[in-house]
């Protein structure tokens, strides 16, 4: 279990984000929404004890039993480009040992991804990679950022899946940040949701179908196109 | 009329085959298909940087010296802008004077950030400056590439409410290439399937 107590990144003059607290359990699938710029990826680097250079860390992070975090980074740019995928995934793999080779049969990695170096992988590929990485890193706490932005339906389905298979089966908590709500909604057990590098709310998947929860939240659910009130709405 | 029929591109031993595109001015067409098919490669066809094969196809003229007539629109602002430069001197390169000012506020964005380089603006936001730069006078088709895929879903509901609005105004021809069955279905008049 990850305890997080009034985590915040600040400088003497800016805040990037404000004191944050909340908690992610293991068999957890913990969503992370908001607007571009809205300090999700910020979160996401904060919880693994980075921040932007002249920033400080503020509050704590408090892991059970020293419970390991890895984090699938949004851009394969983290990826070494002069090693093979499967060089690197092994090297992860003997961090986690035994338990690696029961959760390769997750993100579907062939021979087509761990033989090829990284500015070989399509976008989809890329996601893969990453996820794989991590999820053989960590034995119990995941952090994906922007899974399957750019990849088609079926294959950020997939990953979804996984990521939610992970949680269920393996018992890892895992936190997604995502603006993809159509997919992210079906698996997440919470949602939190950040503006301007503060926490709007913690709410859940159902709170915000039906809208009972903060007006700024329903509207990242109402913006989504299925629910535009009419074919071309967006000329008015 | 941006046209393409049975138009194909080989790459090595590879041969991808296009799907024909009847584009209008005025029109909104989606195109969706799986990852990989080669929708990207379709996208400068049509925006003429990639060399066309096909046994008839029509793209309007582009005159001498001045900006290409279809203008393509990439997935991520971050990489549509030379990272070195300041908006303003990106803008000020296409359309050779500051007559792009009042679009700004149009699509929410403040004068002030033009003095920004493209890091230090949300994708959102280098998207929106990225469209002003191809709208252009001579602009007469726009083909969006998965456009707003990396964006949040209010900014995204934003985009589009701006772009369809010059669109319908300036009586463009959209292509819109997505992955979102259900933003295709919400704006365009028709869709073609890979």
């Amino acid at each position: 279990m990850l305890t997080v107590e009034g985590l915040s990144i600040q400088s003497d003059a800016v805040s990037l984000l404000s004191p944050l607290s909340f908690s992610l359990k293991q068999g957890e699938v913990l969503g992370v929404i908001g607007a571009s710029g809205s300090g999700k990826s910020l979160l996401a680097q904060a919880l693994m004890g980075q921040v932007p250079p002249g920033f400080k860390l503020g509050g704590k992070v408090i892991s059970q039993q020293g419970a390991r975090r890895a984090l699938a980074a949004q851009s394969a740019s983290v990826l070494d480009p002069l090693r093979l995928i499967g060089s690197q995934l092994r090297y992860a793999a003997q961090r986690l040992g035994k338990r690696a080779s029961t959760r390769r049969h997750y993100f579907k990695l062939g021979g087509n991804i761990t033989e090829r170096y990284r500015h070989q992988l399509s976008g989809g590929m890329a996601k893969r990679a990453l996820m794989a990485q991590a999820c053989w890193q960590s034995s119990e706490i995941m952090i994906a950022d922007e899974p399957c932005c750019g990849l088609d339906v079926e294959a950020a389905l997939a990953i979804y899946q996984h990521l939610a298979m992970l949680a269920r089966d393996e018992q890892l908590g895992v936190m997604v940040i995502s603006h993809n709500l159509r997919q992210l909604l079906p698996i997440a057990d919470r949602v939190l949701v950040l503006r301007d590098g503060r926490a709007v709310e913690m709410t859940t998947p159902a709170h915000i179908r039906a809208g009972a929860c903060d007006e700024y939240t329903h509207r990242f659910w109402t913006a989504l196109p299925e629910h535009w009130e009419s074919e071309r709405v967006a000329v008015a | 009329m941006l046209r393409l029929h049975k138009g194909y591109v080989r790459r090595g031993e590879q041969l991808i085959t296009f799907p024909d595109i009847e584009l209008k001015r005025g029109e909104i067409v989606g195109v969706s298909g799986p990852s990989g098919v080669g929708k990207s490669t379709l996208a400068g066809m049509l925006a003429g940087i990639i060399p066309m094969q096909a046994e008839l196809h029509s793209l309007p003229r582009r005159a001498r010296g001045k900006p290409n007539p279809v203008q393509w629109l990439i997935q991520q602002g971050e990489f549509a802008f030379n990272p070195r430069l300041t908006l303003k001197t990106a803008l000020d390169e296409s359309w050779q004077c500051d007559d792009y000012l009042p679009l700004l506020k149009d699509y929410g964005l403040d004068a002030s950030w033009l003095t920004r380089r493209p890091n230090q603006l949300s994708g959102g936001q280098l998207q929106r400056f990225n469209l002003i730069r191809a709208l252009v006078p001579t602009t007469q088709f726009l083909i969006c590439d998965e456009v707003t895929a990396h964006l949040d879903t209010i900014t995204q509901a934003e985009f589009w409410q701006h772009l369809l609005a010059t669109a319908n105004k300036r009586n463009l021809g959209v292509l819109v290439i997505s992955h979102d069955p259900y933003l295709l279905e919400a704006i365009c008049d028709h869709i073609v399937t890979w």
